[in-house]
């Protein structure tokens, strides 16, 4: 089961994600992905540990991680059939070894995905390998020992065997792995069938402890949905153990109909395992939105300081994609936290800046310059999240692959260029806090000009976050170079014509430059936070924005 | 399926490299594509604005266009010789 995990997450490098992304929009859209994904990847584990990845990372709803864990729930008894099916009737151990030879061989290769399929191969291999040695067993214990003698009749042997059923999955924390225990024992007549019915729903129980490990590390999003697992299959197996003997008869009805024999108990386990997760599916599907509700009431959201990051979890470290996705977030938190600043730091308010009002206004407006102390709000509200990202992004990187590291060295170059663009905006922040009360009107426009410049292109980053179009990007950037005071002749026509002071004009050329730099900083960051689609798209969509030199030539080219 | 397709298609599969300059070609098409409509739109914009500062913003956003597809187009015929 862990080589066959490994296997598909070698293949998940996006498509896993992407899909799970794309087909979750409504419930039986989530139910039919659980149902489908599970039964390619016969592993109920994997899949509910990616969907709480998923969850932890924002990327999907908790009513629609629900719907995947209920199909999952039954994907997971096409696991029975094979077994039962395919695994007890034909020899498989005459497949097992090929499978295991190239396997491993593969597993030696350098492409990922020929990993992944040797991970897969060997897995199936070892899988094979594992039911023909468990029947082995079970047949030679047939002459000598009879297990059949510890069964128990009535309620109490089906208490007993749940109860087994739940420990042995919790150990082997594969319901697979006990299933397959459950059928080859059947098989070979050492429980009894109600034994063994009891067992795969203590199986079914069982299998919920990997969710629940794996949200322990996850946020309380991932928990709810862990917790949500839990109470379905809890809720499933007591629907099972109370009608257990109606259904043993809808079991055998259905059995007839499709021409099961009556005394094949392996497959009418397959059937039961199919029954009663289709039962327990129907039963919960009305109550989602109850159980959301109450998941919501009993695990709250913590309020979280603005410093704490809320989408890096472990579980989404080990999803290359999820990884990409929660830092992405993550840094556009960051990009919120660094607004604020910025916005004060140039004396405007984050909802003027974001409003409709006529930008010139907005900065001819301001009475007094707005007290901050960048320093403070810096350590306050940046320095710890930024820090946590980038711990985040070096211990997530070693599970990428090369496109997939890139992608993440850009993110981390946007974190850094939020980190510049705020210390940029301290360091103009003392000169620009004088000059725009000055009483001298054109020192006082110049950087009422700045903070114009800088509010626009808050504003457009505002509007390609939304429209995800960052080649617009260029457009402000052309924009600026050409408005450049210092390059325009605006700055030396000033001191020549006694307008501003020598002081006023070497206060201004540095400040120009570091609000030149803080449009860098900001709309290099833009390119890589707003940009939308899968990674090749992004990289390609960069390529074609307009460099330094380039954007020079337009900038000339434009002018004349 | 028969021998020779199944090893085509294999070879395809492990020769990455290929696939992933296709794939890098197909979105600069999409990108390319998406920029044409957007040039056309503000090329009809233009015709009908008459206000002098508005006609600039738009030529100047025009310049841009202009020089990403051009961009774009050399990046596509780059990685065909390639």
């Amino acid at each position: 089961m862990l080589f066959l995990e490994e296997g598909f997450k070698a293949f998940t490098g996006g498509l896993l994600e992407r899909l799970l992304n794309k087909t979750t929009d409504k419930l039986w859209k989530s139910v039919s992905f659980g149902v489908v994904s599970t039964t390619i990847m016969q592993s109920s584990s994997l899949v509910s540990v990616i969907t709480i990845s998923f969850l932890s990372a924002g990327l999907i709803s908790l009513a629609a991680g629900i719907g995947i864990i209920f199909g999952a729930n039954l994907g997971t008894t096409t696991g029975a059939w094979l077994i039962a099916g395919f695994g007890l009737k034909v020899k498989i151990s005459a497949y097992a070894m090929p499978m295991l030879v190239f396997g491993i061989i593969l597993v030696f290769q350098k492409s990922s995905h020929l990993k992944g399929i040797g991970y897969i191969l060997a897995g199936l291999g070892f899988l094979f390998l594992g039911i023909h040695h468990m029947k082995e067993g079970f047949e030679a214990f047939r002459t000598t020992i009879d297990l059949k003698a510890f069964a128990v009749d009535g309620y109490t042997g089906l208490f007993l065997f749940t109860a087994l059923g739940v420990a042995a999955t919790v150990i082997m924390q594969s319901s697979h792995a006990t299933l397959v225990i459950i059928i080859t024992a059947l098989a070979a007549q050492q429980i009894t069938y109600e034994n063994g019915l009891a067992l795969a729903i203590g199986a079914n129980i069982g299998t919920t402890i990997t969710a629940i490990i794996g949200s322990m590390s996850s946020n309380v999003q991932g928990k709810r949905l862990a917790m949500a697992h839990l109470i379905f299959n809890m809720v499933t197996a007591l629907i099972a153990v109370i009608f257990i003997y109606q259904i043993i008869d809808m079991v055998d009805r259905f059995s007839n109909s499709v021409g099961i024999e009556q005394d094949d108990y392996t497959l009418k386990l397959a059937v039961f395992h199919t029954i009663f997760n289709s039962i327990g599916i129907l039963a919960m599907i009305p109550f989602t939105n109850v159980l959301v509700n109450f998941l919501n009431r009993i695990l709250p959201d913590k309020k979280v300081d603005i410093a704490t990051p809320i989408y890096l979890s472990e579980a989404a470290e080990n999803m290359p994609d999820t990884a990409l996705e929660s830092v992405r977030k993550e840094t556009l938190r960051l990009y919120e936290n660094a607004f604020t600043i910025i916005a004060h730091g140039l004396s405007l308010h984050r909802h003027d800046i974001l409003s409709t009002r006529d930008a010139e206004l907005i900065v001819n407006d301001t009475k007094k310059p707005m007290p901050i102390d960048i320093d403070d709000e810096y350590n306050k509200s940046v320095k710890g999240l930024y820090s946590e990202i980038v711990a985040f992004i070096s211990r997530a990187q070693a599970q990428m692959t090369p496109e997939q590291a890139e992608e993440l060295y850009e993110l981390r170059s946007a974190g850094r260029d939020i980190v510049e663009s705020i210390k940029d905006t301290k360091h103009m922040n003392k000169n620009l806090s004088t000059y725009i009360v000055s009483k001298n009107q054109h020192i006082r426009g110049e950087y009422n000009k700045i903070r114009k410049q800088l509010m626009l292109i808050f504003r457009e980053l505002n509007e390609v976050s939304q429209t995800g179009d960052i080649l617009s990007l260029d457009n402000l950037i052309l924009e600026s170079k050409m408005n450049d005071t210092t390059e325009n002749g605006t700055l030396e026509k000033l001191i020549h014509d006694n307008k501003i002071t020598a002081e006023m004009a070497t206060s201004l050329m540095n400040d120009m430059s570091y609000s030149h730099d803080v449009s860098k900083h900001l709309l290099q960051m833009g390119k890589v936070l707003f940009a939308t689609g899968d990674i090749d798209m992004k990289v390609v969509e960069r390529s074609i924005m307009l460099d330094e030199n380039e954007m020079d030539e337009l900038a000339a080219a434009t002018q004349k | 399926m028969k021998a020779p397709k199944l090893i085509k298609l294999v070879k395809q599969y492990i020769s990455a490299d290929k696939k992933k300059q296709s794939d890098d070609i197909k979105c600069f098409k999409d990108i390319l594509k998406k920029l044409k409509k957007k040039e056309n739109s503000l090329k009809d914009k233009l015709k009908k604005e008459s206000d002098k500062k508005s006609r600039l913003t738009l030529e100047k956003q025009l310049s841009v266009i202009h020089a990403q597809r051009k961009k774009g187009i050399e990046a596509i015929k780059k990685a065909k010789n390639q």
